[in-house]
């Protein structure tokens, strides 16, 4: 027994200060501290992407782009139509033509009246008869928004929370996953909600994906670590397929055969067969790929976080290719439309790497205004517009020149960013944070005035 | 400095403090470190909200103790506190200053453990100490001074007497 401890025993006594002292002691031999903060800021990231998923904080994203239809937000802004319904239409002082406000006063004639949220999001589309956008707030409302007459439909209420959304290929039906465990077939066109395909969790899922074929919705179960798969003729779940740690992401082969689940706790792949919905191998990548993404060229591109680095997939033999340093903790990326090169959002170094694929070298990364979460590219490919956290701001960068431009500061003072998303006809760039949208005209890189949005979120807008 | 860069910096100097809390709190340096980890996690998350504030450390110790008692509760049994103290051959002072002392901190309910160690180890205040806990300050005191009490009897090497002096009903009640 060591002397002091001994006293304290003799005397039987032990006062305050000599607590604090035997409590210094105690940890005075301690081991090695982990990496702790790092491991916190990981797991913390992941979590508020999730509640970004989930629509905590919002989010916007345009899931579907259907040929013969161009949806330009900047046109179909301009063309200043009467306000008749729930929507105003407010001049932009900016030139970027009115934008789409809620008002408040216009009470809802949906059914959920006690939780009568307006239309969260537009993103209006032109075509002959002006096009009809879909938004779907976190609430389970959708509602439809004309770009034409800038009225919005009557809002299709469903019951239920939303978890997800996501539009089929040919651009006919959307799935809304809802809380009450069920995916709810809502026609684009006739906003009729068709039966439901029930589901076992729908909070454990974290994205759905549509097959190619449009024949079946992939889950991916985060937590169980599988990708449940559901027939959506038979409207049921009919296999499940495991998968590495909390599957999130889902890719296809070019010719749709094959499907490549990113595991984002791993540094894995799980490569399937859309056909038989099995496993057909796994393949090693970097560490945790949060995200997954074919390029225009037929390679599946894997983006690691923790590596650092991207991975290439070759889709006809699923083989890995020799991963390419991405800067640090890259989170997305985007590639030209020749799929000459790739732009990854690197988030730790505040940059944009960009690659150039047919060698498989980085180029000088590009620095960006703050930290880069998230990225488009024009259709022309002829600019990259980033969506920089905190502050939140959107950098356009040239890739003829490969150097970003003047930054553009959105709603000042925000910091917490959510989904950028462009226009098919590249006019505009639109952002989200929070509860507000900010559509950025890309002639003149000027931030419009931000659309207020009076749900607390909006899930998913998209363009049927 | 951004926000991100904010916690880091904030993170990494608090970080040894807030494991070295959490090891005086659960007895287990990997336990600890997994603590600390989830509370710097938790932080991570609500940062923007928690850097407005003046007590970042405190909110800290805050969610170190939540998290702590949280899991205590989620696995009650997995501790198994012993009176008997282990043949030791040859330890060293500090080894066994160590082990007397998480010993005896063993020996006390959750709470009591996280009222010691914040008043003691973490010099807080015994209104800090409340407000952490989210108890009155009346029930601090008479924490510590039962704590101590039990303690004290744990160390001199009267562990009978410590058993019947168990402070575990007083303490539930104020949980």
């Amino acid at each position: 027994m060591g002397a002091r401890l001994m006293g304290t025993r003799d005397r039987g006594v032990m006062d305050e200060n000599e607590l604090r002292a035997l409590l210094g002691r105690a940890v005075a031999h301690e081991p090695g501290l982990g990496p702790l903060v790092d491991n916190a800021v990981r797991a913390g990231t992941r979590i508020r992407r999730r509640r970004r998923v989930l629509g905590v904080v919002g989010c916007v994203a345009v899931v579907a782009v259907v040929g013969g239809m161009v949806p330009v937000l900047g046109h179909a802004l301009a063309a200043r139509p009467e306000p008749t319904t729930a929507h105003t239409v407010r001049p932009s002082p900016s030139g970027l033509g009115p934008s789409l406000a809620p008002n408040r006063s216009v009470t809802s004639t949906r059914r959920h009246v006690s939780r009568t949220a307006p239309p969260a999001v537009v993103a209006p589309s032109t075509s002959a008869a002006g096009a009809t956008i879909l938004a779907v707030d976190s609430y389970g409302s959708i509602f439809t928004v004309n770009s034409a007459t800038h009225t919005t439909g009557k809002p299709v209420g469903i019951s239920g929370t939303v978890v997800t959304s996501v539009v089929s290929p040919d651009g006919k039906t959307m799935y809304v996953l809802v809380d009450t465990n069920e995916i709810l077939p809502i026609s684009t066109k006739t906003h009729r909600i068709g039966r439901a395909i029930p589901v076992p969790s729908a909070t454990a899922i974290w994205r759905m994906t549509v097959s190619p074929s449009g024949r079946v919705i992939y889950l991916s179960d985060y937590p169980d670590h599988q990708v449940l798969v559901a027939d959506v003729a038979r409207r049921t779940v009919v296999t499940a397929i495991p998968t590495g740690l909390s599957p999130d992401q889902i890719a296809f082969s070019p010719s749709g055969t094959t499907g490549y689940v990113a595991d984002t706790n791993a540094a894995s792949v799980t490569v399937f067969s859309t056909v038989t919905q099995r496993v057909l191998r796994t393949i090693k990548v970097g560490q945790d790929p949060v995200a997954i993404v074919t390029s225009p060229s037929g390679t599946v591109y894997t983006v690691n976080e923790l590596s650092g680095t991207i991975t290439p997939i070759d889709a006809s033999t699923s083989a890995a290719g020799r991963a390419i340093r991405a800067g640090d903790r890259p989170q997305a990326i985007v590639f030209t439309p020749s799929g000459s090169m790739a732009y990854v959002a690197s988030y730790w170094s505040s940059s944009v790497t960009p690659i150039d694929l047919a060698s498989g070298r980085a180029l000088r990364a590009i620095r960006t205004a703050s930290r880069p979460s998230a990225l488009v590219i024009t259709p022309s490919g002829s600019t990259v517009y980033v969506l920089d956290d905190d502050p939140a701001s959107v950098t356009p960068i040239d890739t003829g020149t490969n150097t970003a431009e003047p930054s553009v500061r959105v709603l000042d003072g925000a910091s917490e960013v959510g989904q950028i998303v462009v226009t098919p006809d590249g006019s505009t760039v639109v952002v989200s944070i929070g509860s507000q949208l900010v559509p950025i005209s890309t002639a003149t890189n000027q931030a419009g005035p931000p659309i207020r949005l009076s749900a607390p979120c909006c899930e998913q807008m998209m363009v049927p | 400095m951004t926000a991100a860069d904010d916690f880091v910096e904030f993170a990494t100097a608090a970080a040894p403090r807030l494991r070295r809390t959490a090891y005086l709190m659960c007895g287990n340096w990997h336990t600890a470190e997994d603590l600390a980890q989830t509370t710097l996690t938790k932080m991570f998350v609500s940062w923007r909200r928690v850097r407005r504030n003046d007590a970042v450390f405190a909110y800290a110790s805050r969610t170190l103790v939540n998290t702590y008692i949280a899991t205590t509760r989620a696995r009650r049994s997995s501790e198994v506190i012993t009176d008997v103290l282990p043949e030791q051959a040859a330890v060293s002072d500090s080894l066994e200053t160590r082990m007397l002392v998480t010993q005896a901190l063993g020996t006390l309910a959750p709470r009591s453990r996280a009222v010691v160690v914040l008043r003691y180890f973490g010099d807080m205040s015994v209104e800090e100490v409340a407000a952490s806990l989210g108890c009155s300050t009346g029930t601090v005191k008479s924490q510590c001074a039962r704590a101590l009490e039990k303690m004290r009897s744990t160390l001199s090497g009267n562990q009978e007497d410590g058993r019947q002096a168990d402070g575990h009903q007083g303490q539930r009640r104020h949980g």
